[in-house]
């Protein structure tokens, strides 16, 4: 399979253990504090990092869900929420439809929101950013056991490998006249016939696969190297210990 | 690959190799029943079919990991941390169907269907709670309609956002669990159990 060499630029040159500490502060930093600044701050500033690392196109997909998320909470909360105050009067009033928004389901609505979305930009953008093969090679360096470095390396490995049998399936199955789109009764009827050869066709390759890996000493009990050299530099440990001081600082506010 | 029937698949280090295969297996269903959904512009998740096969296979702790490390997973590629949680949903799909395959359950229309029932379910009351915390209740999906229905009628988030995932469910893990079900069928004897579980006779 061909694989695209990308620019290191500073987001990829971090170690992927890093990026891990990264994620974990941020999310402890964002539900702790729940300080309202911070989180639209991450929000932004993650937003603009995607589109500097230039991965706008695959974040359309996270960002639309970001957008539907929104305009659900919004209006659900904001009219239905049984938090809201039914007897005051409404913030605003929709025109036409006559939706009633009220003060408390919007607050209510928008802490939520808060907590979550800029979490989704910016551990995309940490997570879209790291080698999964070097983070399953790290993890081992960092104590996990080989096996189970495997187990989480090789999901990313076959993943491909099954959304290609899926399209294969997908086309083979329209060419004998099954229809993929219309109705949702029709759409309904067309995930078994995808979705059973693909998952059988998987399982009967399993027998293969370990006799493969049998072969190639997979059970062996000699220690197992990796040829992967992954750099730590000073910019790696600065920003593994200010990971672990926010984790602290968080928690410690929270309790008090 | 008939030369391979008498391999045991199910003690010492073979079941270790395909524990290591099937784990991540399951995880690459889920995703891929979550992404054939998707394509086909289907309301619902279908995602935990990888989760319930391969604990019919393996067992159901085997299961249990392999769901689990779905949500991580999914979680890490949509950056959406907070949803790992509903791993819990996964755990309990795979214990529920792993302990009625070992029960030998599994094996009928009828019991598929009980399963099914179950599974929806332990779902609902699990996944109610985690989308209130996480989500405040409205997680930007199918369901929010029937949770925003259950409010208008005077519901409290917590018991709308339950009321609304029974139907949604019963829908979405029934046929994931049917699917896997109906894959468990087709094949071959012995891929059908590799956790030592009773055989179909």
């Amino acid at each position: 399979m061909i694989q695209e060499r990308q620019k290191p630029t500073f987001l990829r040159k971090l170690n992927p253990i890093t990026k891990l500490w990264l994620s974990l502060a941020l999310s402890f930093a964002i539900v702790l504090f729940q300080n309202y600044y911070f989180s639209i701050v991450v929000l932004i500033v993650g937003i603009i990092w995607i589109f500097l690392e230039k991965y706008f196109l695959e974040f359309k997909v996270v960002g639309f869900a970001i957008l539907t998320l929104a305009l659900s909470m919004f209006l659900i909360n904001g009219t239905l929420n049984p938090v809201n105050d039914f007897t005051k009067e409404p913030v605003f009033v929709l025109p036409l439809l006559n939706w009633k928004f009220y003060k408390e389901g919007l607050e209510y609505a928008l802490k939520y929101f808060l907590r979550i979305a800029p979490l989704m930009a910016s551990l995309f953008l940490l997570f879209r950013t790291i080698n999964m093969t070097d983070l399953g090679a790290a993890m081992h360096e960092a104590g996990l056991s080989y096996r189970s470095a495997f187990i989480f390396v090789s999901t990313f490995q076959i993943l491909p490998t099954l959304v290609k049998d899926m399209q294969q399936i997908t086309d083979a199955q329209k060419a004998r006249g099954l229809e993929t789109e219309g109705s949702l009764k029709k759409r309904f009827m067309a995930f078994l016939p995808i979705m059973v050869p693909v998952v059988s066709n998987a399982i009967m390759k399993v027998q293969n696969q370990a006799i493969a890996m049998e072969t190639k000493g997979f059970n062996s009990t000699a220690k197992k190297t990796i040829y992967r050299d992954l750099e730590k530099t000073k910019i790696d440990r600065i920003l593994k210990y200010a990971s672990i001081i926010t984790i602290v600082a968080s928690l410690l506010y929270r309790i008090f | 690959m008939a030369n391979f029937k008498n391999v045991d698949a199910s003690s010492g280090k073979l079941r270790s190799t395909y524990i290591a295969i099937l784990i991540p297996l399951g995880v690459a269903i889920n995703l891929i029943g979550g992404q054939v959904a998707g394509a086909l512009k289907l309301p619902l998740f279908m995602d935990s079919i990888g989760t319930a096969i391969v604990a019919a296979i393996m067992g159901p702790w085997i299961g249990a990991v392999s769901g689990v490390l779905f949500n991580v997973i999914a979680s890490i590629i949509n950056g959406n941390i907070m949803a790992s949680l509903f791993g819990l949903c996964n755990i309990c799909t795979a214990v529920i169907v792993g302990y009625m395959v070992r029960a030998g359950k599994f094996q009928s229309l009828l019991g598929a269907i009980i399963t099914s029932l179950l599974v929806a379910i332990a779902n609902a009351i699990l996944g109610a709670p985690i989308a209130v915390v996480v989500y405040g209740g409205i997680q930007g999906g199918g369901v929010d309609l029937f949770t925003a229905g259950f409010l208008a009628l005077g519901n409290d988030i917590l018991s709308a956002a339950f009321l609304a995932r029974i139907p949604a469910n019963l829908a979405d893990k029934g046929i994931a669990v049917f699917a896997a079900w109906l894959i468990l069928k087709r094949l071959p004897d012995h891929l059908k159990s590799l956790s030592g579980a009773k055989k179909e006779v």
